[in-house]
């Protein structure tokens, strides 16, 4: 008897397709020279420090070769993108004086809504800028800073030289490169010491403009004893061209603190998304990635850990869901630097109708990092056999006082299972759907409540032919 | 009256930093039988693991004196071959190392001579069947499946082959159903003579029943507060432990 | 003596480059007379044993995973043991086959390539010796060549026991046709460093290997292995169980692939790493790799490391045994489970006293407790 075979449905894109008309105010030629980067510095007006950051990236872009593993980036012709796109509007911190068509796009999207009910802070990125941000009273009281990145090169300079690009310094490979040359809005955020922001904050990037590349770069700093949580979310209607998403995000977990990063990704499927992440946390301090990768053509994501003072933690949770012309090439890196870390790393895929989701990653344990432990959990699910799976982690443990676990599996819904849940009373569809949305269940029940419905709402089942 | 076997003077020991014992006295003599009870988290275990040298465990005062030697500082091994024993509440499971293997290794390390195989392999197996154990379980890895009656069986098969001149039974009926503890208790009693010494930490008393009970000590926050005959158990089991503790 | 260096990659896929894991580095030795005096072949007269390769095909030679063309004509060229063992359809071999290839002083380079041909329906068992005398420097590198047909089983044992001064390098390239099981036991006990390699093709529906590797890694040695199924066929089965110790300065790097290709229906595959590490200056890299293209199959890994617990310890040594006595038991234990499976007695005693004289050299000197 030939097996059935689950049918999931691609997550529907009805919402995020909805495309505007591209009225940028400004747009640079499409490619790379030094006279765009220049063009964009001074469409910012910005300090010579951050100019000249800008031009010696492009010459690191210039001699760093593509990376000589992961997904084929061959279509990528930076020639054909338009690295800056200027959307027709300045930043404000009202929906109302917000131009009717970027208004409506973050409507539909939901987020002035989710901003009224369940949020501290929004920013909206548009295109290239920044076109909405908004943070509560009482945290601007308690010194909270929360603004586009722009604003924060001009109004918190000292801060942004300090850090900006240290943890991702542009000769980390050609992306970062590329990105610290025409990196453009982007969220800045300070919490002070013993600060704690107990609804999230969030930045939304929207890219409408056809054939653009968006950089936005996010620059967190979370002081000793302070806490935040922190949501990014994604989108771009689909264009027959290939768009580009190079972002960098830079967080600083000081002593004691804990930030929570949660990204829902949901580009659409002309998108190259090649975005670098990375954390540094000091003693004591926690980190928790939580990152849904749901669209994108091409998708190359790590998000990194650096646990550089004693007793720092890393949690990742991924999900990664891969259909048709998707390669998703997800993980996370985690470098134990001092002794007593911990991290764990719990990372699900699904694949199909041939998609192909790679997961891969390192864990690297240092001689001083005595003490430590990890734990890697990484399962993939795939939903028929022209899908592909894969999974590539790298474990380097340097010295002798740690306990490390690794477990991967990797298979389709188990017959078994939906026996099981059958003699329980449960159809076949149902069943399941319900060891489906059992396997995503660790990673939603992690997603703030909004995002989780969002979630289950995007993973609609249907089942094809009946039983018997 | 004979020397002492064991002798504990203000014991103090933490476990990171926390103070869990908290200047213990006891003294034990060959022959006897001690009983020491105390409420949950009187630090019962943590005198049993510190005597056998648990690593986990920092001595801050007082010291340990076994047959008139200061063994504080020794390691766990040496003390085992100086003759004390533990039956561990939550014995450790070993893949890959057979019972039997097992014993032989600890025997061989204990004597300091090679093991004669047969006669080993006689002894093992009268032991095995006085505590109605399968002689299957000698060719299984360590406590590797063992359920809690098992686990409990595989300690007492341990004491007995190890003969040593001071056993710490901690909480070794625990967990286990009427007959087990029956079995148990009767192999204990095999055990005693007049040249050894048993220490047995305890929450019921039907392990007790086959034995001639010397001393019983209550302890309480890291201190022993009471010590009397046998009649304490009778008080503490019909009264509680406030009786006592007065 | 003729040399080859080489870096070869030896990921299916390559993963970051920083993490140094994608290329092994390959030495290559061959004596330049072809001189073959330090080789032992014991078997019955039902086994075919002859020195040329004709007439020996493979549709996909399963060893040209593991190295380059280059590396393929060295080998091809320069070998000085080269011999091909057949075992006939339907036979079954009593007594084990014993192949002993021995580095002397005088006899220190050898190239050695072999083919074993297991045919359909055979029975047999066949055993490897690597041994080194004298205390000069030695030379080897190999390529060992499987195939199991139809419904033969064939189980390999292959122990390295080289001394102290010998270079070790080692192909191997099974492919098992439909309902064929190969079983092989690898121990990599001694040498300078070893780089050896590991490709099995489960090409017959059905078909079936088990793969145990044991090794002891101390002082400066380098371990470089790499083990790869390929899963071709519906309903095949293949299993990897690696378990090491690591003393001293030692390093080891085990990139283990299960990779399921399309049409692998119902197979299963897992692999299992264990490695305890009883030294603070070891290195420990594990890369354990699931690659899939088949919906209907179940893949699995497993890997753990570090050093025993301290209430392992605490509880071994509160029955009298010392810290080094219980790591040797503890270091045995690792290996028991893949050596239970081996029929001979001496030889499974040899490879544990190589583990035993290792960590009583210094290798327990970890801070323990």
């Amino acid at each position: 008897m030939e097996k059935q075979k689950t049918m999931i449905e691609d997550i529907s894109r009805e919402l995020y397709d909805i495309k505007n008309a591209d009225v940028a105010r400004y747009k640079t030629q499409k490619g790379l020279t030094p006279d765009i980067v220049c063009e964009i510095s001074k469409q910012k007006n910005e300090p010579d420090w951050m100019l000249a950051h800008r031009l010696k990236s492009l010459e690191h872009y210039n001699k760093i070769k593509m990376p000589a593993w992961g997904p084929s980036l061959d279509e990528l012709d930076m020639s054909q993108i338009v690295t800056y796109v200027r959307p027709n509007t300045d930043m404000k911190n009202s929906w109302n004086d917000i131009p009717e068509d970027i208004k409506e796009t973050f409507d539909r999207l939901g987020i002035p809504k989710a901003e009224k009910e369940s949020l501290a802070g929004v920013g909206a990125q548009y295109d290239s800028e920044v076109v909405y941000h908004n943070v509560k009273q009482d945290l601007l009281n308690q010194g909270v800073i929360y603004t586009d990145m722009e604003s924060a090169v001009q109004e918190h300079e000292d801060i942004v030289r300090e850090l900006f690009m240290k943890l991702v310094p542009p000769t980390d490979h050609k992306f970062a490169a590329l990105h610290g040359a025409v990196w453009s809005g982007g969220s800045f955020v300070y919490v002070p010491e013993g600060v704690h922001v107990s609804i999230p904050l969030q930045s939304y990037f929207r890219l409408n403009a056809p054939g653009a590349g968006q950089f936005e770069h996010t620059l967190i700093v979370v002081e000793k004893n302070a806490s935040l949580h922190f949501i990014e979310g994604c989108s771009a209607p689909k264009y027959n061209q290939l768009n580009l998403h190079a972002g960098c995000v830079e967080l600083y977990v000081r002593e004691n603190a804990k930030l929570r990063y949660s990204t829902i990704e949901n580009w659409s499927k002309n998108m190259m998304n090649l975005n670098t992440k990375r954390a540094s946390v000091e003693k004591n301090g926690t980190i928790e990635w939580i990152s849904g990768t749901f669209g994108s053509h091409i998708t190359m994501l790590y998000p990194s850990s650096m646990l550089k003072g004693e007793g720092a933690k890393s949690e990742f949770t991924g999900i990664t869901f891969a259909s048709s012309g998707q390669h998703l090439d997800t993980g996370t890196k985690v470098f134990h630097m001092a002794p007593n870390t911990s991290s764990t790393i719990n990372s699900r895929s699904i694949s199909k109708d041939g998609g192909k989701s790679i997961y891969r990653s390192s864990v690297t344990i240092t001689p001083k990092a005595t003490g430590s432990k990890s734990s890697v959990i990484c399962e993939s699910l795939m939903l028929d056999n022209e899908s592909r799976a894969d999974t590539i982690p790298v474990m380097d443990i340097q010295n002798d006082q740690v306990d490390i676990g690794h477990e991967a599996k990797i298979g389709r819904i188990s017959d078994e299972a939906v026996f099981y849940l059958m003699t329980r009373g449960l159809s076949e569809e149902e069943a399941k759907a319900m060891i489906v949305r059992g396997f995503v269940e660790p990673i939603a029940k992690e997603l703030p409540l909004e995002y989780a419905v969002e979630m289950n709402r995007l993973i609609t089942l249907e089942l094809e032919g009946t039983i018997g | 009256m004979q020397k002492n076997l064991l002798e504990i003077k203000d014991l103090k020991a933490t476990v990171e930093g926390k103070l869990i014992l908290n200047g213990v006295d006891l003294t034990i003599r060959p022959g006897e039988v001690h009983v020491l009870m105390g409420p949950n988290g009187a630090g019962k275990s943590t005198l049993a693991n510190v005597i056998m040298g648990d690593p986990r465990f920092e001595v801050e005062e007082g010291n340990i004196v076994f047959e008139g030697e200061d063994i504080s500082k020794e390691k766990p091994d040496a003390r085992a071959r100086k003759g004390i024993f533990l039956s561990f509440q939550a014995p450790e499971e070993i893949p890959g190392v057979t019972l039997e293997n097992f014993l032989r290794a600890s025997r061989a390390a204990c004597s300091g001579k090679p093991v004669k195989i047969f006669a080993f392999k006689d002894e093992l197996s009268e032991n095995m069947k006085a505590l109605g154990m399968d002689e299957a379980y000698a060719k299984r890895y360590l406590n590797v499946g063992f359920s809690g009656g098992e686990k409990k069986k595989s300690e007492i098969l341990q004491l007995a082959m190890m003969n040593p001149k001071l056993a710490i039974l901690d909480e070794t009926d625990s967990g286990l159903d009427v007959d087990a503890v029956k079995l148990i208790s009767e192999n204990i009693a095999r055990f005693r003579n007049e040249n050894n010494a048993i220490l047995i930490i305890t929450h019921i008393t039907k392990i007790l029943q086959n034995l001639p009970i010397d001393y019983v000590h209550v302890l309480a926050d890291g201190k022993i507060v009471k010590t009397g005959d046998a009649s304490i158990v009778d008080t503490i089991v019909q009264e509680g432990f406030s009786s006592v503790l007065g | 003596m003729i040399t080859h260096a080489k870096k070869i990659d030896r990921m299916p896929e390559r993963t970051w480059s920083w993490l140094k894991v994608n290329t092994a580095d390959i030495f290559l030795y061959a004596p330049e007379d072809k001189k073959e005096e330090s080789v032992l072949i014991q078997a019955s007269d039902k086994i075919e044993v002859r020195k040329d390769f004709t007439g020996v095909t493979f549709k996909t030679d399963p060893s040209k995973h593991l190295m380059n063309e280059e590396i393929e004509s060295f080998i091809e060229q320069n070998s000085n043991i080269r011999y091909y063992i057949r075992i006939p359809k339907n036979h079954k071999e009593e007594e084990p086959i014993r192949i002993t290839l021995e580095i002397t002083d005088e006899y220190n380079v050898i190239g050695e390539d072999i083919v074993i041909e297991a045919e359909e329906n055979s029975e047999s068992t066949i055993i490897v010796e690597y041994r080194s005398k004298g205390k000069e420097e030695g030379y080897h590198s190999g390529r060992t060549r499987v195939l199991v047909h139809e419904k033969a089983c064939l189980k390999l044992v292959r122990a390295q026991l080289f001394h102290d001064e010998v270079k070790h390098n080692d192909i191997l390239g099974a492919q098992v046709q439909k309902e064929g099981k190969l079983t092989m036991i690898q121990a990599e006990m001694g040498s300078s460093g070893s780089t050896a390699g590991w490709n099995v093709l489960l090409s017959g529906e059905e078909s079936e290997v088990n793969l145990d590797l044991v090794y002891v890694g101390e002082k400066e040695k380098k371990l470089d292995f790499t083990s790869r199924i390929e899963y071709q066929a519906a309903k095949t089965n293949g299993q990897v169980r690696a378990r090491g110790v690591l003393l001293g300065k030692s390093k080891k790097i085990l990139r283990d692939t299960l990779d399921f290709v399309s049409g692998s229906k119902e197979a299963k595959g897992r692999e299992e790493e264990d490695v305890l590490m009883l030294s603070k200056n070891v290195r420990n890299i594990s890369v354990p790799l699931l690659f899939c293209g088949e919906d209907d199959v179940q893949g699995e890994h497993a890997a753990s490391s570090g050093r025993p617990s301290d209430s392992t310890l605490f509880y071994l040594m509160s029955r009298g045994l010392s810290e080094a006595e219980a790591k040797k038991l503890l270091a045995e234990s690792k290996f028991a489970a893949i050596l239970e499976e081996m029929k001979e007695e001496a030889l499974k005693e040899e490879i544990l006293s190589y583990l035993r004289v290792a960590i009583e050299e210094g290798g327990y000197m970890s801070e323990g407790f």
